[in-house]
Order: C-alpha cells, then structure tokens, then sequence
C-alpha cells in the first residue's frame, strides 16, 4: 500500500480545505478514518472510489477499535494552506490526530488512514463523503494512544 | 444544458506503477518491469536533480489577520525552521500516552508557547495564545495527567496595539 489521492479528489484538496475554512457550504468538513488491516484491497482498487460507502463496499473496511472514532475538522480545526510561490506549489495541513486509548479488543490492527470530505456533515450519511486521500499508518492497538503525524508539508500538496 | 461527466473505465488485470516524466514532470502508468528499467537509469543521474526553490521573499496572510486562529503543530515548527515563524515562551509539557495500565509506557512531549508572531511583509502579526496543544482534559487524573482528547493546534487571538 502507498499513500495517494483517489481519482475523485484530485486536484481538489485545496478546494476542499478552502470550503471548509470558508464553511461554504454550512457543516462542510473533513472526515479522518482509520482503516482496517483486515481485508483492506489495493491502491489500484481503492483510487477508483467515489464515495465512502464504495470505499467500504468490497473487503475493505474502517476499523473498529474501540476509542478510534472518526475525527471531524470543521472550519474551527486548524485546517492551514499555504500557497508556496518559491515551489510552485500548495500544501494543505491539518493538525496532527490522536486516538486516545486505542483499543486492542479483538478487533484488529489497522493499517491505514483516510480522508474525505464531507459537503454536509449533518446528514450523516458516508455517500456523500467524497474520498480525498489514503494514508499508510500501520498500528497494532495496544490501549496506548496513536498519533498520526501529518507530513511537513500538509497531508495533501498540489503542484 | 448540463454538460457530460465520462469515466474510462479500466481494465485492472495487469500492474502498473506511477513515475513522472523527468523531463516533464508529468505523472504516467507504466509496467512495473518499465518502471524499474526507469528507476535504475535515473538512479545514475540522480546528482543533477537539484531542488532549487526561488528564494523566498516573505511571508503574506491572504486576506485581514483572523483575530482568532488555529495553527496545526506541525505548520508552527515549519515556520519557526524555515524563520517566518517565531515563538516566544516556550515550554515543553509532557503527558501520558500509554495504555491504562501502564500509562507512561509512552509519552505525548508539547511545546507550548505564550505568543506566535507571524513574520510577513506588512509586519509582524503577533497571536497570543490562548490554549496550546495539549491532552484535554476531560477527566483530570494526577497521575495519569489527563484523560481526555489529544489536540496539536495552538489556539490564538490577534494582538492589536
């Protein structure tokens, strides 16, 4: 596995972060999820995923550790763009994410991390989260914390 | 009218790697055999790929200061290392991340802050920070610190003269 942008969301994460920011639309976020190692499929089949209900529709599927619930990023989170004109490029940052206590209650490593966007969080339903990026982070939950450390350069980058 | 939206679909029997045109830069599929032919040859050239940024030239917020933000831990060090960033006050804290029965069998290490300055072109934009990044507390316990939510942000307001 390898970290990626699924074809949905390319060249669309700093748009998503900027609507978010901008909470335009109301309730616009961004959805963090971590994956379980069991059954997830590969990064040709999971780039070709339109929503967070395909993301999960074959082997694929979001753990679930106990105290390793999704994290939701609104337009108060910190989300941080940066339009670097000495690279021409963008970063897009979130903060670092912590699951406090994440469980090893017989439900399984895991083994990635995912990002969506979702336009209405109110909504509550995973056919509306678009899939923007897939993580490596492999993790064998011991009840410790884990933290997934966002790059230097933000989570995503567009260039 | 709306306009179409295609897909091509693919046929995904056979591999295929990503790798970028070096000339171009441009992102293309290739077999994995193709790909590693590429990769041996470029790793001979490998000393004429030099990362060269412009230099930089300062620092700008898109638009009004916000009077409160949020700034992820991670940008923070960035600015601070690459110098468009400084903090003033700094702490370091400590807090417990291992499992409930062994709670400092791993730890969160924090660097706190009294105030982050901004250093752009239109001068120094100083927050005073309000709350640093910390494990929340939601249940404070002395000797497992504290119980609740981990949050890497620094939480500021705008210092106005």
């Amino acid at each position: 596995m390898g970290n990626f942008v699924h074809n949905r969301s390319k060249g669309r994460g700093t748009e998503f972060a900027e609507r978010v920011n901008a909470n335009d639309p109301a309730n616009s976020v961004l959805l963090v999820a971590l994956i379980a190692e069991s059954g997830v499929e590969s990064d040709a089949t999971l780039t070709d995923k339109d929503d967070w209900s395909g993301l999960v529709s074959g082997a694929t599927d979001f753990a679930t550790n106990t105290g390793g619930g999704r994290k939701t990023i609104d337009n108060t989170g910190g989300i941080t763009v940066t339009y670097d004109d000495t690279n021409d490029r963008v970063d897009v940052d979130i903060p670092d994410q912590t699951w406090t206590a994440l469980a090893n209650d017989g439900t399984g490593k895991v083994s990635d991390v995912a990002i969506g966007y979702d336009s209405d969080s109110t909504a509550g339903t995973d056919a509306n989260v678009l899939p923007l990026s897939f993580h490596d982070f492999a993790v064998t939950p011991d009840g410790s914390d884990v933290t997934a450390q966002i790059a230097t350069g933000g989570f995503f980058r567009a260039s | 009218m709306a306009g179409l939206r295609v897909r091509k679909l693919a046929d995904k029997s056979e591999p295929r790697e990503k790798m970028f045109d070096p000339a171009t830069g441009d992102p293309i599929l290739m077999t994995p055999e193709d790909a590693e032919k590429l990769r041996e040859k470029l790793h001979t050239i490998r000393d004429l790929f030099v990362e060269t940024p412009r230099p930089f030239a300062g620092l700008q917020i898109e638009g009004k200061p916000p009077r409160r933000v949020k700034m992820p831990t991670t940008w923070v060090a960035r600015g601070i290392s690459e110098g468009w960033l400084k903090g003033k006050g700094k702490k370091l804290v400590h807090r417990s991340a291992g499992p409930p029965g062994n709670p400092w069998a791993s730890s969160h290490t924090f660097v706190h802050y009294e105030t982050i300055t901004l250093r752009t072109v239109d001068g120094d934009v100083v927050y005073k920070i309000r709350q640093n990044p910390d494990k929340w507390p939601d249940k404070k316990e002395a000797e497992a610190g504290f119980g609740g939510d981990v949050r890497w942000v620094y939480e500021g307001s705008l210092v106005t003269d």
